[in-house]
């Protein structure tokens, strides 16, 4: 029993130093962001450099939203000379490969790229399409997003920095109106790009590249080794390979771009197991060449490291919440502790707790996002489910590393537009999307029909 | 069969260049900064400091109100109080003084706690069952009910009464009460365009602190009142320094809330 006991109290302190880390981190990040009265912005230099591009858009089985996508690609701003759209067909079952080639055969800039056999993933389909492009700089663009008709001129304009290895711009639910959990995602994202990200670039530390809405650099990406293609989160890989070489991300939180997020709990639940386990997977493989990196300082060192084990901190929480109940049962917890380890103690379950929602009001603040915002108590819920899944995605992870299986494997996330024939662009749809009083209705109507209707 | 595709679009949207499209696609009205002005900072420091200071120096009052405060729920709900009973909670705090009320155990009716745990389990089963979101939580309370139910049952000795509850519970509620000034000052004060709302915002919270604890500790001991230890820890855990959470986040929430709508309002955008 003694020795539980001195077990629980380890974890609980344990628990306790990361937390309060992660929450110092927080809180120090959302009020420097609050603060900054010029936050670091590429808007003076956007359309006065203009790279070759190519513009990558992989997709497995996307014929909901590749239209979508692939039209707002077209009607982009970007000199035409200048510019490529790579769509790749990555193995889908669906009409996605038909699509593709449709707009592969009205719109020259598209190359139509069908790719039926080879390994899996993201990764796999981007290491293909980079072979065959011929940009200086590579955009990349997941199926779901929207981006606007200025948004490959915001995303190159870094690249005038010789220095800059990626860039990343800034994700936008369109959906956060649809479900009590899209809202809750769409806080969640407003405060990692609108403070997280913004802060640490303001910072000089790194803000990440999400692997959609950003681009790399093509000299940059082949010094590194290119994708990996082994890697779950590429994006993240590609970031921490990047910057231990001493190339630097830059952020640009002004160009926005619509994704949609997952609404219903189960996809939530896979997509959140897939990032923890890739993010966790590049901690393992990546944290010595960070931590051994000439090119970084140390503030930078730290943060790289805060960013890779973040995940990890979701069973931190759970064996200290499970400390505390070995301790609340034992004979100890009538003893009484001395004054400041107890207030550390509540400190961690109280503060460090409420340190990322302090970050969502933020975002809120600077959004001007005054109803969602009402939903951060609810938000606790979310953060709970997170945890569960995160916990269990890990589990499973270092199972595998230990039995040896084959890996963590790419899960694809569903999409929710309910169709492609326009309904989401229109207007007083009913649905309260938050897209569709800002976005021009317009739609893509498509119509499948057999030879013989014909 | 061949599937084709034909592409239709509005008149609109054929050209490339219309003017329903905009060159930049904003979805809300982002602005650089707040201002965090030194006024503000100081205000906020000072406001931490006198608040954090007053429970320092009159902790003995406040254990007294928040303990007449949580006899009164306590006799409205016609829990029997027995006495009260002084505690030691921290060296360098005074004692405090906690209701002793009856507890039910398990020894004197072992059916009654099984029947219990079950319906308990079963409550949080249907709930998780029902709401989606809630399960990751709602699943980590059953399994503490679980626990408990099989640590009362193997040892009976485990179970404590309402005194022990009780000086359990304040020296949660008394750090949270110390370090909560901090916290909600910085959340409050520094980001509230009216310094004077923020300070008045971080002493309410102070207040309501003090106030919803007797009101959660007095719901805990009725609880125990009729069903002994088997319910606490998930009470402690949902009810207690979470809860503390739950509020701060709600005046949170409400504070960035008004503050947003009035300084978009302002902008008369």
């Amino acid at each position: 029993m003694t020795i539980l006991i001195l077990v629980a109290k380890g974890c609980l302190l344990f628990a306790i130093a990361v937390l309060a880390l992660y929450g110092l981190r927080h809180y120090t990040l959302a009020l420097y962001r609050l603060s900054i009265r010029r936050p670091r912005d590429m808007m003076e230099i956007t359309g006065y450099f203009l790279p070759r591009t190519s513009v990558l858009v992989p997709m497995h089985n996307e014929e909901k939203v590749a239209a979508d996508l692939l039209q707002a690609l077209v009607e982009g701003d970007y000199d035409r000379d200048r510019i490529e759209i790579l769509a790749i067909d990555d193995r889908s079952e669906d009409r996605t490969g038909e699509i593709i080639s449709d707009f592969a055969a009205r719109y020259p800039v598209i190359k139509a790229i069908h790719r039926r056999d080879g390994e899996g993933g993201k990764a796999a389909a981007l290491e293909l399409a980079t072979r065959q492009a011929s940009g200086e700089v590579l955009l990349l663009f997941d199926a779901d997003y929207f981006p606007g008709r200025a948004m490959v001129k915001q995303l190159t304009a870094p690249f005038c920095d010789p220095e800059v290895g990626a860039v990343m711009g800034r994700v936008v639910p369109h959906n956060s109106g649809s479900t009590l959990l899209a809202a809750l995602l769409g806080l969640e994202r407003a405060a990692g790009y609108q403070v997280g990200q913004q802060a640490r670039y303001n910072l000089g530390l790194t803000p990440q590249f999400g692997g959609t809405v950003g681009g790399v650099r093509a000299s940059a990406l082949r010094a590194v080794g290119g994708w990996n293609t082994k890697s779950l989160t590429e994006d993240t890989d590609l970031t921490f390979r990047l910057i231990a070489k001493g190339w630097k991300v830059a952020y640009v939180n002004r160009a926005e771009c619509y994704e949609e997020v997952p609404e219903a709990w189960e996809v939530r639940k896979r997509q959140i197991a897939r990032w923890a386990t890739g993010h966790t997977d590049c901690l393992h493989r990546l944290w010595s060449s960070v931590s051994g990196s000439k090119f970084l300082s140390r503030p930078e060192k730290v943060d790289a490291l805060f960013v890779l084990g973040c995940y990890l901190t979701a069973p931190i929480l759970v064996l200290g919440w499970l400390a505390s109940l070995v301790l609340f049962f034992s004979p100890e917890a009538s003893a009484v502790p001395p004054l400041l380890l107890a207030l550390a103690f509540a400190g961690y379950q109280v503060f460090g707790n409420q340190a990322t929602f302090f970050e969502l009001g933020a975002a809120a603040l600077l959004d001007g996002d005054a109803r969602r915002v009402l939903l951060i108590p609810v938000n606790l819920f979310n953060f709970f489910a997170s945890t569960a899944a995160i916990c269990g995605a890990l589990l499973r992870y270092y199972v595998g590393r230990v039995w040896g299986s084959r890996g963590p494997r790419w899960h694809k996330t569903k999409r929710f537009r309910e169709n492609s024939n326009g309904e989401q662009f229109r207007n007083g749809n009913g649905s309260g999307r938050g897209l569709f009083s800002q976005r021009p209705s317009g739609a893509y109507t498509y119509t499948f029909s057999t030879e013989s209707e014909q | 069969m061949t599937v084709s595709l034909k592409v239709r679009m509005p008149a609109f949207l054929a050209t490339p260049h219309s003017h329903m499209r905009r060159e930049f696609i904003y979805p809300h009205r982002s602005v650089r900064s707040f201002r965090v002005t030194v006024a503000k900072l100081l205000s906020a420091v000072f406001t931490a400091a006198v608040l954090c200071g007053s429970i320092a120096a009159y902790n003995a009052e406040f254990f007294t109100w928040h303990d007449r405060l949580c006899v009164t729920l306590l006799e409205w709900t016609g829990v029997p109080v027995t006495g009260e009973q002084t505690i030691e909670l921290f060296e360098g705090l005074s004692t405090a003084v906690v209701p002793a009320v009856p507890v039910a155990r398990f020894e004197s009716n072992p059916l009654r706690f099984v029947l219990l745990a079950v319906a308990g389990l079963l409550a949080l089963w249907a709930i998780q069952h029902r709401i989606a979101l809630s399960r990751g939580f709602v699943l980590f309370l059953a399994a503490l009910l679980l626990i408990t139910a099989c640590v009362v049952a193997i040892h009976p000795s485990s179970q404590f009464g309402a005194v022990e509850f009780g000086q359990i519970w304040l020296r949660g509620e008394v750090l949270v009460w110390l370090l909560l000034p901090v916290f909600s000052a910085a959340m409050f004060t520094l980001v509230q365009p009216i310094w004077l709302i923020g300070v008045t915002l971080t002493v309410l919270v102070q207040v309501f602190g003090i106030f919803w604890s007797a009101v959660r500790m007095a719901f805990c001991l009725a609880v125990m009142h009729y069903s002994g230890i088997l319910f606490v820890p998930i009470l402690w855990f949902a009810l207690g320094v979470l809860a503390d959470m739950i509020y701060l986040m709600v005046f949170y929430s409400m504070a960035v809330h008004w503050n947003a709508s009035r300084y978009w309002r302002r902008k008369a955008l």
